[in-house]
């Protein structure tokens, strides 16, 4: 399968000394309200025209590493990535390039409950920020209503309210996650996104009626609400959930874990339980084995918030727990759709 | 190989990434001279992603549980002119089935789902970096696309 | 599985929806696409101790198209069997499809079933199973010319059986 060659050229993009015009504004003016600059945020990017230069930075075993990557954004489609491995988001589907082609790895789930304000679980708070990428911009700082601790911040541009940086910060106020941009500039100064061309049929499916047997759990962790389930193309099972802010999913397959496979991660017992966590730029995950059903719960979270999950659907104890409810869900009848 | 010579089927192939890169080199030069080839690749490229774009099909899981049933029973195929697949099926020597061989019909799909569903010791090896991927992607539609997305074009090698 | 090897059982499971999806854009109906995939799953079942770990989906491509040839030769020595219309009901594997691409791809799925099977044998394994031209050549027998020759002519009378315009 032929590939186009994309220079990632970050040097060639100029920051404007003026503030650039980055397409049409959004159809309301940002307000002031944290919530509202949020919400907004998500649905700016189908109205922003702009390409940069994207820095992501995460904490790995105590070191931060950094790297960088590219962004387009155009009339609603979203193409990140060049060279080997990109991602284009496009009328609701996610699409992932590689060498080998296109995959579709997500599709519209029309049937997706909507999640939980971000206020139900953060306290939210704006103010005027700092300049990213050389535009000015509103902040927004996500404070854990139980310490008062920041845990994220939210840099959104003050004209086109598109998100242009987002921290994930540890308890103690140290960085973990950092994905911004660097530089930007209108697009027609970038090159031009061709279509997938091909689709591997490698797309989730949405499991829907349980036809008997027990459901997946609701709610886990602090506040994190079941938005939809899903049949990945490996027969894994992945549970969505979020709690407004972050999100979290809990892929299951039936078996036990091969731990001499996996690469070295960070080794906990969890009440009681093996467990191997792992830092990837924007997630953190964490892989255990529990009544024959093999969990990874991946998280944007701060890992200490996606770790109440882990405790909770871990469980322990006697009786049933959350974790029997999964490996009944897992292995019950509807586990073979 | 001069442009006289080239066979227009390069087109398709070309479309496809199979050809060497001599011959690939050449098909360009005809393109770039010859408004014709040009067209011609407009009309295969339209064909190929017509069919690429087709979705893929399933049967419901009914449909699937009596197909299943049958090849477990090794029974006739369902539809059309009676009894040709078992024709076809007895012009080869078969071999003896499993566990399922002696058992037919609904007591044979009963206990294919049952195999499937019974919890198994399989050693497991979870993809980190794709369930990353997949969680992300699934974040980017309730939340920033850009920045849960971004993440999903740097390859970290975990268990991919 | 046992030494990366699958049961029969398991490329049912994880391998169906590839299957039934080919045998359905070879044979262009439900009826016939099951009984491809029957009866593809009965030669799995009986070629998997000869099966050696590679690519999975390349080897079931190769079986459902055997599959399919072979009933199209026996069609063409036996006159055609009258199928009765059961409307088994086949899902589309994107939730929420819109009728606008429902419609364009029964059109796209008709045109393909009206082209010549030596043609549109070798489209659907490019096209729907991804196969490679070697790969192709190896499942018919053919040298790799012959695939690519027979790819080209096939979308170019795809093309015209889509806009009505006679075939170049």
């Amino acid at each position: 399968m032929r590939t186009t060659g994309w220079p990632l050229g970050v040097a060639a993009l100029a920051v404007a000394a003026a503030a650039v015009g980055l397409g049409r504004a959004a159809p309301a003016q940002p307000s002031n309200d944290a919530e509202d600059l949020l919400t907004s945020a998500r649905t700016a990017s189908e109205h922003a025209s702009f390409a940069g230069a994207l820095a992501v930075t995460w904490r790995d075993h105590g070191r931060l590493r950094h790297t960088e990557t590219y962004a387009q954004v155009e009339d609603g489609v979203i193409d990140l990535g060049a060279g080997q491995s990109r991602v284009l988001s496009r009328d609701g589907q996610r699409w992932v390039g590689e060498p080998g082609g296109w995959s579709l790895v997500l599709g519209p789930d029309v049937r997706a409950k909507i999640p939980p304000p971000p206020h139900a679980h953060w306290d939210l708070r704006a103010a005027p920020g700092p300049a990213v990428a050389g535009q000015p911009t509103m902040e927004v700082d996500a404070a854990d209503p139980a310490t008062g601790a920041t845990r994220a911040r939210f840099y959104l541009d003050r004209t086109t309210g598109t998100l242009l940086r987002r921290d994930v910060l540890a308890a103690n106020g140290e960085l973990l996650r950092e994905v911004g941009f660097e530089a930007i500039a209108p697009v027609g100064s970038a090159l031009p996104t061709p279509p997938p061309r091909h689709a591997a049929h490698d797309e989730p499916r949405p499991l829907t009626a349980v036809p008997s047997g027990d459901p997946a759990p609701e709610t886990i962790g602090r506040g994190y609400q079941l938005l939809g389930t899903y049949r990945q193309p490996d027969g894994s099972v992945q549970l969505y959930y979020s709690d407004g802010l972050f999100t979290l999913s809990l892929f299951e397959q039936p078996g036990t874990v091969d731990w001499d496979a996996l690469p070295a991660g960070d080794e906990q017992r969890v009440r009681g339980v093996e467990t191997r966590a792992y830092p990837t730029p924007t997630t953190s995950a964490v892989v255990w084995g529990l009544h024959g059903v093999v969990i990874t719960c991946v998280s944007d979270a701060p890992p200490d918030q996606a770790r109440l999950a882990v405790q909770d659907v871990v469980g322990g104890g006697a009786g049933s727990s959350v974790g029997d409810d999964i490996a009944r869900f897992v292995l019950g009848p509807f586990g073979w759709d | 190989m001069t442009p006289a010579d080239l066979p227009d089927d390069l087109l398709s192939a070309y479309v496809d990434g199979e050809l060497d890169a001599d011959t690939r080199a050449a098909v360009e030069d005809q393109l770039s001279a010859s408004a014709a080839w040009r067209e011609a690749l407009a009309e295969v490229t339209a064909a190929r992603d017509a069919v690429r774009a087709l979705p893929p099909l399933d049967l419901s899981p009914e449909a699937w549980d009596r197909l299943l049933g049958r090849v477990g029973a090794d029974e006739p195929a369902r539809s059309g002119a009676p009894g040709r697949v078992a024709a076809f099926r007895r012009s080869i020597r078969r071999q003896p089935g499993p566990w399922i061989g002696a058992v037919a019909g609904a007591a044979a799909v009963a206990a294919l789902v049952a195999a499937l569903v019974v919890p198994n010791q399989q050693r497991v090896t979870p993809k980190v970096a794709t369930f990353s991927t997949q969680q992300q992607a699934r974040a980017s539609v309730v939340g920033d696309p850009v920045s849960a997305l971004a993440g999903a074009t740097l390859t970290q090698g975990m268990g991919r | 599985m046992a030494d990366g090897v699958p049961t029969w059982e398991e490329v049912a499971r994880d391998h169906g929806r590839f299957l039934y999806s080919v045998a359905y854009r070879l044979a262009g109906n439900a009826d016939d696409a099951q009984d491809l995939v029957q009866e593809a799953l009965v030669r799995v079942r009986r070629g998997l101790e000869r099966y050696e770990p590679g690519s999975l989906e390349g080897w079931l491509a190769r079986i459902v198209t055997n599959v399919f040839l072979d009933e199209v030769r026996r069609r063409r020595r036996r006159p055609a069997d009258a199928l009765p219309e059961d409307p088994e009901r086949v899902l589309p594997a994107t939730p929420g499809a819109d009728e606008a691409s429902e419609e364009l791809s029964a059109e796209v799925q008709q045109a393909l079933a009206s082209i010549p099977e030596d043609f549109r044998v070798p489209v659907v394994l490019c096209d729907v199973a991804d196969q490679s031209y070697e790969q192709i050549a190896a499942t018919l027998g053919v040298p790799v010319g012959t695939v690519r020759s027979r790819i080209h002519r096939g979308r170019r009378l795809l093309r015209s059986a889509l806009t009505g315009e006679g075939a170049a």
